[in-house]
């Protein structure tokens, strides 16, 4: 039974999730089939074509009915399609996602052992002059906004230096070398927001595991400093890392949105952003369903990697 | 037979941002090869600064030691070597066993983990003898299936266990000295006791000192042969234990076994110590640091008595110390 719990924890999640999701829907002023139609609404066939579209998403059905068939066709992987376009939302989905999901683990992959070796160098040299730099370092990090400091890298290292290439993608397997020089300047630069917030992070974590009572120990049976801070600290204090990444995964795509739409990177951000700008409500209702859905799974995925790694929280 | 330790004339103050804290004020005493030896007084006594300053524990960068300070294990002159030789004293000639037990194991390391770490630090030897020795250690100290104990994470064991696990961590490089500052004030009564049991054994078995620091008479009478009385960061009283039980010459010793409950005596009313230990900053006080709360004090005590000799071993730090009627004032 204990064994079950989580994945039951998992699905009732997401259930929460879709109906909320097929609540918005209902909640957004205006007849749902003239949203899902679009601005097209308003031309000689409109009627007809609402029809259409009412019959098509059930919209003519009682709501339970048709939340029971919006549930039947989201399990089934059908988002609707694009208002727009007229595009499967899913397939525009499994367009965009590899672009925002490297863009992330790229970020978050330079960010996390940058992070680490700063914020346990600085508690290490707690309240001296390297200590000082790095906090303050770390706050600037965070403290710089990411469209800013990407239009700054932009117009330095694209436009003016002309090292990388100012806008655009090519897929990893098509051009790997292509790949990483589009790359570089967002990873870059959503890295710095996240350097900021794990130093921090990794610091506070850090300096307060030095002053328990069983580095005090450690230190009086003769182990070397570097054996007890990165090894006997740095199991205490970087542990709770994992929890905090995945809750900044959150914040990251919200970065994700900003940087894919400064460097011209035609990830979920993008896609996201472009379909709120044109009304496009399928897009941004399935879109905003995955990101949901992808960042409960990441971060129940922490908890349980957390939970496997602690000796206390595992018995 | 010259003293395995010997600390002379220590003195040992903090500095804060706005002034300097005496914690030790010339303390002199000394620990012979095996000898077990207590050093009681309440807390903030300086009895636990003296302790860390065997081993120099405390941040350079705000302890100060008085100039005059010695304090010499086996010939080395601990307070003039550099850290790093310090540093290969740790946890090989001297260990250290501490309060909290429940604090004193990291939390995400095996018992094994741990100890093994100490035994790398110290020793050449390979992986398999090491783990033999720790196992033959966690033996030493009466834990039961030391061999699976090895593997046990700190959280699987109870405070009593836990408390000998650093035992034996702390015997596992054979020192000649372990320092236990309040080994078994976060005990229970039953831990306690198998806490002092074992490292009464180990004393005598493999002859190495011990130093205990505690605030406990009881610990005292039951485990040590010669006990230092510290009050105010000084040295009041100081002889074998026996001796001072049977007739202490100092008005806080005799004040401290008042307020001791004796299980031999349970009718007798115990008498607490009215007022305070006060903290001294600045320059360190020319009086007697209990003249505040004893009740013998004259006009005299302004002037810190020396601490001298009144019997073999028996040194007193009090003006009255032949004349005073103690066991009637206890």
């Amino acid at each position: 039974m204990t064994r079950l719990l989580p994945a039951l924890r998992i699905l009732a999640i997401i259930w929460v999730v879709i109906t909320v999701v097929f609540v918005t829907l209902r909640l957004t002023p205006g007849d749902p089939a003239e949203l899902l139609l679009g601005p097209t609404a308003g031309r000689q066939d409109v009627q007809e074509r609402l029809a259409d579209i009412r019959a098509q998403y059930g919209l003519d059905q009682p709501i339970p009915v048709q939340y029971a068939i919006f549930v039947g066709n989201v399990l089934q992987g059908d988002l609707g399609e694009s208002n727009r376009s007229a595009r499967p939302v899913i397939s525009m989905i499994a367009a965009a996602a590899p672009v925002t999901i490297w863009l992330i683990v790229l970020s978050v992959g330079t960010a996390i052992p940058i992070s680490i070796f700063l914020g346990m160098i600085a508690a290490a040299r707690r309240g001296r002059t390297l200590d000082r730099g790095i906090r303050s370092l770390a706050t600037l990090c965070m403290a710089v906004p990411s469209f800013w400091l990407g239009l700054l890298f932009l117009q330095w290292f694209a436009s003016g230096l002309g090292w990388f290439p100012s806008r655009g993608y090519v897929a990893p397997l098509t051009d790997p070398g292509g790949f990483m020089m589009h790359m570089a300047l967002p990873v870059i630069t959503l890295a710095i927001f996240l350097v900021g917030t794990l130093t921090r992070f990794v610091y506070t974590e850090t300096a307060d595991t030095l002053q328990r009572d069983y580095i005090t120990v450690s230190r009086a049976m003769g182990l070397a400093s570097r054996t007890i801070l990165f090894r006997f600290a740095a199991k205490n204090s970087l542990t709770p890392l994992i929890i905090v990444v995945g809750v900044e995964i959150g914040t990251l795509i919200g970065g994700a949105v900003i940087v894919e739409e400064v460097f011209g990177l035609p990830g979920l951000g993008r896609l996201l952003l472009g379909a709120v700008m044109s009304r496009d409500y399928p897009v941004v209702q399935g879109t905003i369903l995955v990101i949901t859905v992808a960042v409960i799974l990441i971060n129940i995925a922490a908890e349980m990697l957390y939970r496997y790694i602690t000796p206390q929280a595992r018995s | 037979m010259k003293p395995l330790l010997e600390i002379a004339d220590l003195g040992v103050a903090f500095r804060t941002s706005s002034s300097l804290i005496h914690a030790v004020v010339d303390v002199s005493l000394t620990v012979s090869a095996g000898e077990r030896v207590g050093v009681i007084g309440e807390s903030g006594s300086g009895k636990s600064v003296m302790a860390r300053a065997i081993m120099r524990l405390d941040d350079p960068r705000r302890t100060q030691y008085a100039t005059s300070s010695r304090i010499t294990l086996d010939g080395r002159q601990i307070l003039a070597l550099p850290e790093r030789e310090v540093h290969r004293l740790r946890g090989d000639a001297v260990s250290m066993i501490f309060q909290n037990p429940m604090h004193s194991l990291n939390p995400a390391f095996t018992v094994g983990q741990q100890m093994d770490a100490v035994l790398k630090a110290h020793r050449k030897l390979p992986g398999r003898d090491r783990r033999a020795r720790i196992v033959d250690a966690l033996g030493a100290v009466d834990l039961p299936a030391p061999g699976d104990l090895v593997d046990r994470y700190p959280h699987e064991l109870s405070g009593g266990q836990r408390q000998r696990v650093m035992v034996a961590q702390a015997i596992l490089c054979e020192p000649s000295l372990i320092i236990a500052d309040e080994p078994t004030s976060a005990l229970d009564v039953t831990a306690q006791d198998t806490v002092l049991d074992v490292l009464e054994r180990l004393s005598r078995d493999k002859a190495i000192a011990v130093l205990m620091i505690t605030h406990d008479m009881g610990v005292v009478a039951r485990f040590c042969e010669t006990v230092n009385v510290m009050y105010g960061g000084r040295l009041v009283e100081t002889g074998p234990v026996g001796d001072i039980f049977a007739a202490p010459r100092h008005p806080y010793t005799a004040a401290l076994l008042a307020a001791t409950p004796n299980p031999a005596a349970p009718a007798r009313t115990l008498h607490p110590i009215p007022g305070t230990q006060t903290t001294r900053r600045g320059s360190a006080s020319t009086a007697c640091a209990f003249i505040a709360r004893c009740p013998h004090a004259t006009t005299l005590c302004k002037q810190a008595p020396a601490l001298r000799q009144i019997r073999a071993n028996h040194r007193v730090a009090c003006h009255y110390a032949e004349e005073l009627d103690l066991k009637a004032a206890g």
